[in-house]
């Protein structure tokens, strides 16, 4: 899809006090992006976690990604629209062209099966750490500890609990005195200061197992992008809202194409559901795109929703608004626009149903069948609801 | 009342060349993953498998050392290679010693012809994964059907020249990996030929879909999940062979391997809910213009029907799906019908048993309910 293309990165040149003095002349487009920086020890598999997801890589072709040689930015629309970088594994902080204060996240890839050097890239990692934050203190830190799939059950566990203590515990023992010349007026001489750092970093980080061959790396991404929506609490509540109105057990929000969880109702959400509702989704994506040359060919009418997904949902959502007339949801709701529904029985008693919000959202309904089939009529009439009021979020913003 | 036929299905190959995992992967519900936890297979695992209710496959997979292998070509020679209606050859691409793999092939496709002259040989060349970055072209997989078109010419004039009969059963070539779809594509062709009155459903599956006005109706067996069926053109036909409701509906555009990514899209979700305690039990989907509803038929298969007319709704093609239940699962289990149907009047293949058959009152299957 044409929206996120790679852009490749100017070779890196100079010191970063030099970048930040001269503005990147694409700073314009990018400026309401968040900037994600993923970052890792030498085929950790930071690649990898980008491209599974949000270019759709299939998992299999993995083994034959090449080695990233130079700083890929990856551009993604979304609820927010994000930027992720990509980095060699020769990366070092002074080749970034803009002030790292500029990222909202950053992310660290961990190769869970290489034990000979977990020590050295967890200092790496708390080296990063530690600089983001004397720059930015509201910088957010991820750790993808990656390739779970080839451990063990017990093992991985194990190495799971490792890498965060030995985390916490470089954490703990940095040398903060060594980036006086980043802070100059931070004082490290007085414990306090220090202490206040520590524990800030220890309660900022957060782990995440993950492998591209489950959903697990769709869970992590799925906690950074939430870290970087401001309207998380305000979604959230409508998802509540509507589920229990609704008499349905959970509502799933979702990016469409990367398959990412964006706002639950946090209801007894479990590791299980998400993964059953994020592999329905996918199938049932997979499935539509086998059929989707039948109406591709049609001259006119359905084609135009292909070209809407091109552009941004929000321009789409606020093309009509000339009049002064008051307004209601149901002006803006289109009935002709062909948003995809679906919906799958599993027996005992379960229906999962989906609805697509704008071109690139989409919820996904956990209720009864009973409920389903007594109150679908109700169920769809508050959705127009939910779908007003998350469209609504979606232009404030 | 029910007519149940037993096929006796040989897979054979050598030791390692991934009998087993196919048979888990189709039968078993393993992933591709799951297969790696397989063993060898020691001398004959047999095991049956119902299909449609009325057809039960007896599979024989047969361990591949060479210490069974002769033992099946000498004393066992009899037992295994009767009665066999089809038998499945499995090779491994990445095989280093293919001069080896092909002889003993010749012993075995001997006995065979000799034995059961009918039986319909499926060649598998599997791990095809392995080789088709550096080969993409599949020049090596090329070459391989080639030889083995060979030893089935040679057997087949041996046979003929030794006056043990008149061989049959064909051959066919299809690569394969356990990875992708190409798996469930072979597998299709080959429960394609075992099912009894295929034409039977096959027509009906036409009608139903042009009732319908749409663009297929599929059949897909419920436990595989394999493709049995479609309607129109035939299921492994050229494009250029498409029926006219196909080509003025678009089916040109769409994908060869669909079928066979459903089969894989289905059995890996279902994979899922199993794991959650559920079972999945069908869907219905509006997409881009598209109505489109999967739906137990009979005890034993799922109908799939695709409109890509707008106006159609879901609960339309429901209904006409339930209004069709009972007629269809009459050709799985019994040999002779009982309920009016136009389409089945001149039906050669079962027998056609209607009580008040003449009586304008009662209504046909075929009557169109709207």
């Amino acid at each position: 899809m044409a929206t996120n293309g790679t852009k490749q990165a100017g070779t890196p040149s100079g010191e970063s006090s030099k970048a930040r003095t001269t503005p990147s002349t694409r700073a314009n487009d990018d400026s309401h992006r968040q900037k994600i920086l993923v970052v890792g020890w030498r085929k950790a598999g930071k690649t990898s976690c980008i491209k599974t997801v949000f270019q759709q890589v299939p998992a299999r072709e993995v083994p034959y990604f090449g080695v990233t040689q130079k700083i890929e930015k990856i551009n993604y629309d979304s609820i927010v629209p994000l930027q992720i970088w990509d980095t060699p594994s020769n990366f070092e902080l002074d080749q970034l062209e803009v002030p790292l204060s500029t990222f909202s996240t950053i992310v660290y890839v961990l190769d869970m099966q290489q034990d000979d050097s977990y020590h050295e890239s967890i200092l790496k990692f708390v080296h990063l750490m530690v600089r983001a934050y004397l720059v930015n203190p509201n910088l957010r830190f991820s750790m993808f500890i990656h390739k779970a799939e080839v451990l063990s059950e017990d093992y991985r566990g194990e190495n799971y609990a490792e890498i965060q203590r030995a985390t916490s515990e470089e954490i703990e023992d940095f040398p903060y005195k060594t980036l006086h010349s980043y802070a100059p007026n931070l004082d490290f001489e007085d414990p306090s200061t220090i202490s206040l750092i520590i524990n800030q970093l220890i309660s900022e980080v957060k782990f995440s197992m993950t492998s591209v061959h489950d959903v697990s790396l769709r869970d992590a991404w799925s906690r950074v992008i939430q870290g970087s929506m401001e309207m998380l609490a305000a979604v959230e509540s409508l998802l509540l809202d509507f589920t229990s109105h609704s008499s349905a057990d959970n509502s799933f929000l979702f990016d469409i194409r990367s398959g990412v969880i964006l706002a639950t109702d946090n209801r007894h959400r479990t590791d299980d559901l998400s993964e059953q509702v994020t592999e329905y989704l996918s199938s049932f994506l997979q499935f539509r795109e086998l059929y989707k040359p039948l109406t591709s060919q049609k001259p006119n009418g359905v084609n135009d929703k292909d070209e809407r997904q091109d552009t941004n949902g929000a321009e789409v959502d606020g093309e009509a608004d000339e009049d002064d007339e008051p307004r209601g949801w149901w002006d803006e709701e289109d009935p002709e626009e062909p948003w995809m529904t679906q919906s799958t029985r599993l027996l005992p008693n379960t229906t999962l149903a989906l609805w697509q919000f704008t071109p690139y959202l989409a919820l996904v309904v956990l209720l009864r069948t009973e409920t389903w089939q007594t109150r679908r009529g109700t169920i769809e009439y508050n959705l127009t609801f939910l779908r007003q009021g998350v469209r609504e979020i979606l232009q404030v913003i | 009342m029910s007519n149940t036929t037993r096929k006796k299905v040989l897979l054979m190959g050598k030791s390692g060349s991934g009998k087993t995992s196919m048979r888990s992967v189709i039968f078993s519900n393993y992933t591709a993953r799951d297969t790696r936890r397989l063993g060898a297979t020691i001398d004959v695992e047999q095991s049956a498998v119902r299909f449609l209710g009325g057809l039960v496959l007896n599979l024989w997979d047969c361990g591949g050392q060479s210490a069974f292998v002769d033992n099946y070509l000498s004393s066992q020679r009899d037992t295994i290679f009767s009665n066999v209606a089809v038998l499945i050859y499995v090779f491994d691409i990445t095989s280093t010693d293919w001069e080896a793999d092909l002889a003993y092939f010749e012993d075995i496709l001997l006995a065979l012809r000799t034995n059961s002259e009918d039986a319909g040989v499926w060649v598998l060349v599997n791990k095809m994964d392995l080789v088709d970055k550096e080969d993409p072209k599949r020049k090596k997989y090329g070459e391989r059907k080639d030889d083995l078109l060979a030893v089935d010419q040679r057997v087949r004039k041996e046979v003929e020249e030794d006056g043990k009969g008149n061989v049959k059963g064909v051959l066919r070539c299809f690569p394969t990996s356990i990875w992708d779809e190409s798996l469930y594509k072979a597998w299709s062709s080959i429960i394609h030929t075992l099912i009894p009155n295929i034409n039977l459903i096959t027509s009906h599956l036409t009608y139903l879909r042009n009732l319908n006005q749409a663009v297929e109706a599929v059949l897909f067996e419920a436990e595989t999940f394999l493709v049995i069926a479609k309607s129109g053109s035939p299921l492994d036909c050229d494009t250029n062979d498409l029926d006219e409701v196909e080509v003025n509906k678009g089916a040109k555009g769409l994908d060869q391997q669909r079928f066979e990514k459903i089969s894989e899209i289905v059995k890996g979700f279902r994979k899922i809910c199993q794991r959650n305690h559920e079972q999945y039990q069908g869907f219905e989907a509006k997409f881009d213009g598209c109505t489109v509803v999967l739906e137990p038929l009979t005890r034993n298969t799922y109908i799939l029907i695709v409109s890509s007319d707008p106006r159609i709704e879901t609960g339309a093609l429901l209904f006409n799906i339930h209004q069709a239940q009972n007629h269809m699962s009459e050709f799985g289990a019994r040999s002779v019908l009982e309920r009016k149907c136009g389409l089945c009047r001149h039906n050669s293949e079962l027998k056609y048993d209607v009580k008040g058959d003449d009586d304008p009152s009662v209504s046909a299957w075929d009557d169109a309910p709207f």
